[in-house]
């Protein structure tokens, strides 16, 4: 007797609950069908890889001098402030570093003299583990579909977690308003504004119009650009070829930046 | 337009910046490269009689021009 109750409650229950849900579900079906009237779409040229690596040739960039166009066509496009004296607020998307600094645990007390005196090409390695968007406490950095640890700077708070995050140093803060400091303004990309974080973006936006990276094209086909997971990418065929090496393998992150040194 | 282009621009910064995606195609099938500098701004070129003037008469203050350029076309 208890029990038939208990069970017509139940059936009574839940028969309620679906007469009540009935129009709300109408209501979401005939929307769906309805639609937005717009739709998106990726542009024609836009490339796509499931992961974009870069493999930088530094048998090909000896001096300085070699690297210096390259960071320089970066910062152009990218309205990088380079302008900033106090080198605690500097930005950084793409700078040169000695090789104790860039390569940590490789620095033994005698290397290749000629290798150990190569200035070093330093980026953000787009991890395919990344650190920072893990730290990110608003999903402001966030890895893409092509693999790319791509920065949303409406959603960033300049908490700075992805910079203690970081392992690579990628990473640069606005402490104050960029925008006195850029020399030569590009109309095309926006500048960002002072509190938020901000890092290379592998030039997601030229790849979407079919471009290749700025650094990439600056630089002569000393760095190569491709999918990592394409085995006949142009990437896939250096790394066959050559012996390479990433910043802090050991740390698990999986750069996607290697060196043929 | 007036009343919903914040809707609009939303939807452009999310599926841009987050999906990839950038171009757009409105309900006549027409196509737009979703972008507030290159593509708002080239025609609608006076940004202090296209925005400013309903934001301030609405008292609201976007911080759209923080980052992004407002004059393209270096007028």
């Amino acid at each position: 007797m208890k029990n038939s109750r208990r069970r017509f409650l139940q059936i009574a229950g839940v028969s309620a609950l679906g007469l009540g849900a009935k129009p709300v579900l109408d209501a979401f079906a005939s929307e769906s069908a309805h639609g937005p009237g717009y739709h998106l779409a990726k542009g024609e040229d836009a490339m796509d890889a499931r992961q974009w690596a870069m493999v930088i040739d530094t048998r090909k960039l000896q001096t300085a001098e070699d690297l210096e166009p390259i960071i320089e066509a970066c910062n152009k496009i990218h309205n990088v402030p380079t302008g900033i004296k106090n080198k605690n607020h500097e930005i950084k998307w793409i700078w040169e570093a000695h090789y104790h600094n860039a390569f940590t645990d490789k620095a033994g007390q005698f290397t290749s003299e000629e290798v150990e005196h190569r200035p070093f090409l330093l980026l953000c390695n787009h991890c395919e583990n990344p650190p920072c968007v893990r730290a990110c406490p608003t999903k402001a950095t966030f890895k893409n579909d092509n693999g790319i640890v791509m920065m949303d700077f409406h959603r960033c708070i300049g908490c700075r977690f992805c910079m203690a995050a970081c392992p690579f140093g990628a990473r640069s803060f606005n402490f104050r308003d960029p925008r006195p400091f850029i020399e030569e303004e590009n109309k095309a990309f926006p500048t960002r504004m002072k509190g938020v974080v901000e890092k290379c973006n592998f030039c997601a936006e030229r790849l979407a119009v079919g471009k290749m990276p700025a650094c990439v094209e600056a630089s002569n086909g000393a760095i190569a650009f491709g999918d990592l997971y394409d085995e006949h990418s142009e990437v896939r065929e250096l790394l066959k070829e050559n012996y390479t090496i990433r910043r802090k393998q050991t740390l698990g992150t999986e750069p996607s930046v290697y060196y043929i040194v | 337009m007036t009343a919903n282009h914040m809707q609009l621009l939303d939807v452009w910064r999310h599926n841009v910046v987050r999906g990839g995606e950038r171009m757009f195609v409105n309900d006549d099938g027409k196509l737009y490269d979703m972008s507030l500098s290159n593509t708002c701004l080239d025609c609608h070129s006076n940004k202090e009689k296209f925005c400013d003037r309903c934001h301030d008469y609405a008292s609201v203050r976007p911080y759209c021009w923080d980052c992004h350029i407002d004059n393209p076309k270096g007028e």
